[in-house]
């Protein structure tokens, strides 16, 4: 064995062996390889996170210093909430109209991609209008649920009613309002946008000052209901968007909108 | 190779019927969907880009289902929408550098890419202005440029010419004629003269069925005996008009030189001409048979 091994060893490290390289045909191998490489598409499959910093990448200033112009006027509105003697119904109502502005100000995002015709466009991008839909919820939710926390958290020392139930008193105004949004968005297509978005926020807005008008609405008794309203309006705001991606799939609904 | 295969593609809306079993095999090279307002075309490009589903059949990149294929279908397809959308905010650089994202593009070849994409169409000196302030030709230009930013295998372009001005047309009838090597270009179109030179292979779409394809030499053959010539009083030539398709009229010494499409000789002194495609676009598009019940009641 240990002489075969041997006998190899030798073979191989003897130079006569070896056939030099041909310069030419090694030059022209490079050369074929080169092309080769170059001819091939190298594909990138941008991972999810990826995908969200793009789409945070081509958001235009405007859209910026307006979540910018939100988070000042929450700031205000919190220090405005916990001067002396405020009206806790007025501040949380006025909490409340304001969540639904900013609510529907982030929706106005994703209401951007069915607008200009650029929806049939998007669905035949790699990444498609469904993925991209995906990424403006979830960025505009986040931020959502950052006022909705800030807003609740400050509110609840003033109130002493508790996080939850504050969260509850502004979460409500909130998603019905979104609900409605989503609502015009996908059956009132033929309505101009601007005008189509201001009359659900002035709605929405309105609906949400209904306890000023009716103060015993804040009161423990009728928090039942508004848990209902709010479980309600969870669900209703599922259904909404399933609606809208099923739609979104088929595409059926959204080229008679385009036609 | 790339290969697309409709196998007995049908899209019903509702009531309506807008696509009704269409199978063909579509290999590199130029195809032109010719139609008139309303025959099917979009909804059967819409179809092509997975945008719309088919309520029976299927359609097959390489033996694969498109909707199985999902994002890897979409990244080798460019489409250009009968109306194109845009971010009118947007520069065009920033627009074509936002849609080369979505198409999966790396950041550094998307910069590239725009940049080429502007300066095949012309639009490099306009590369930092907003879209809002673009013309309709260069709308359209910006659309063609977005079409082309993957470099797609198939292309599908739905009224690609609409709002561009001859030279413009013509410029564009060479860049696609030069793109069509290696891929699959479906061009959808009512304007003939978009497709006579650069299509490989022409289909004519009616009531949502392809009525007629083949090269444009075989289609304006299949018409051949049916294009006639003639010269007419303009009392004469108003009757005629009437009774049948004119493709062209021209008014020349008190007399009206007429080229019309007929199953039959429609006027004494009428004689056969060479058939084009405007000609054939008559032919299948205006109901020539209900025109020769009417002219053999009209012409003496």
């Amino acid at each position: 064995m240990d002489c075969r091994k041997h006998k190899q060893q030798t073979v191989f490290q003897d130079a006569s062996w070896r056939f030099l390289p041909d310069a030419g045909k090694k030059a022209e191998s490079l050369l074929a390889v080169r092309q080769a490489v170059a001819q091939k598409h190298i594909q990138k499959r941008p991972a999810f996170l990826e995908q969200i910093f793009c789409q945070m990448r081509f958001h235009t200033w405007q859209h910026w210093a307006t979540q910018g112009a939100i988070l000042l006027c929450v700031f205000l509105l919190v220090l405005w909430t916990g001067r002396k003697g405020a009206d806790h119904t007025v501040s949380l109502s006025v909490c409340s109209v304001f969540i639904v502005f900013a609510g529907n100000i982030c929706l106005s995002s994703i209401v951007q991609l069915f607008s200009w015709h650029m929806a049939e466009l998007e669905m035949t991008l790699y990444f498609d209008l469904k993925q991209v839909v995906c990424i403006r919820m979830l960025e505009a939710g986040l931020f959502d649920l950052f006022l909705l926390g800030f807003l609740s958290g400050c509110l609840e020392s003033r109130l002493e009613t508790g996080i939850f139930v504050c969260l509850l008193y502004l979460l409500v105004p909130f998603l019905w309002s979104e609900i409605f949004c989503l609502h015009m968005l996908a059956h009132a297509r033929s309505m101009a946008s601007s005008f189509r978005q201001l009359s659900c926020v002035l709605v929405s807005a309105l609906c949400a000052l209904f306890p000023v008008f009716w103060r015993d609405a804040y009161l423990p008794a009728y928090r039942l209901v508004w848990v209902h309203l709010s479980v309600a309006g969870c669900v209703l705001l599922i259904l909404e968007i399933c609606w809208i991606f099923y739609h979104m799939k088929t595409g059926d609904r959204l080229c008679r909108i385009l036609s | 190779m790339p290969e697309l295969f409709l196998d007995r593609v049908t899209k019903q809306f509702k009531q309506k019927i807008a696509v009704d079993n269409v199978s063909i095999r579509m290999k590199t090279g130029v195809y032109g969907f010719l139609g008139a307002n309303g025959a099917g075309k979009t909804t059967l490009l819409r179809m092509l880009c997975g945008i719309l589903k088919p309520t029976a059949g299927e359609i097959s990149y390489n033996g694969m289902e498109i909707g199985q294929l999902d994002g890897e279908y979409r990244r080798i397809l460019g489409y250009l929408p009968q109306d194109f959308g845009y971010y009118p905010s947007f520069s065009a650089r920033r627009y074509l550098e936002y849609l080369a994202a979505q198409k999966a593009l790396p950041k550094d070849l998307a910069k590239n890419k725009a940049q080429e994409m502007l300066e095949l169409v012309g639009l490099s000196d306009t590369g930092k202005q907003k879209i809002r302030t673009f013309s309709g030709g260069m709308l359209r230009r910006l659309g063609i440029a977005q079409a082309l930013l993957n470099d797609p295998e198939i292309l599908i372009l739905d009224e690609p010419t609409a709002g561009l001005d001859p030279k413009e047309r013509i410029r564009f009838r060479n860049m696609i004629s030069a793109l069509s090597k290696d891929r699959i270009v479906i061009l959808s179109t009512h304007i003939v003269s978009d497709i006579e030179y650069i299509a490989d292979e022409i289909l004519l779409i009616k009531h949502g069925q392809i009525i007629k394809h083949g090269t444009a030499q075989a289609i304006t053959e299949s018409i051949r005996g049916h294009v006639w010539e003639c010269l007419a009083t303009p009392k004469v030539a108003e009757r005629i008009q009437a009774s049948c398709p004119v493709s062209s009229l021209k008014h020349t010494d008190g007399k009206v030189h007429l080229r019309l499409i007929s199953h039959s000789c429609p006027f004494k002194g009428a004689v056969a001409a060479e058939p084009g495609l405007e000609d054939v676009y008559l032919y299948y598009f205006e109901e020539v048979s209900e025109y020769a019940n009417d002219l053999e009641r009209r012409i003496v």
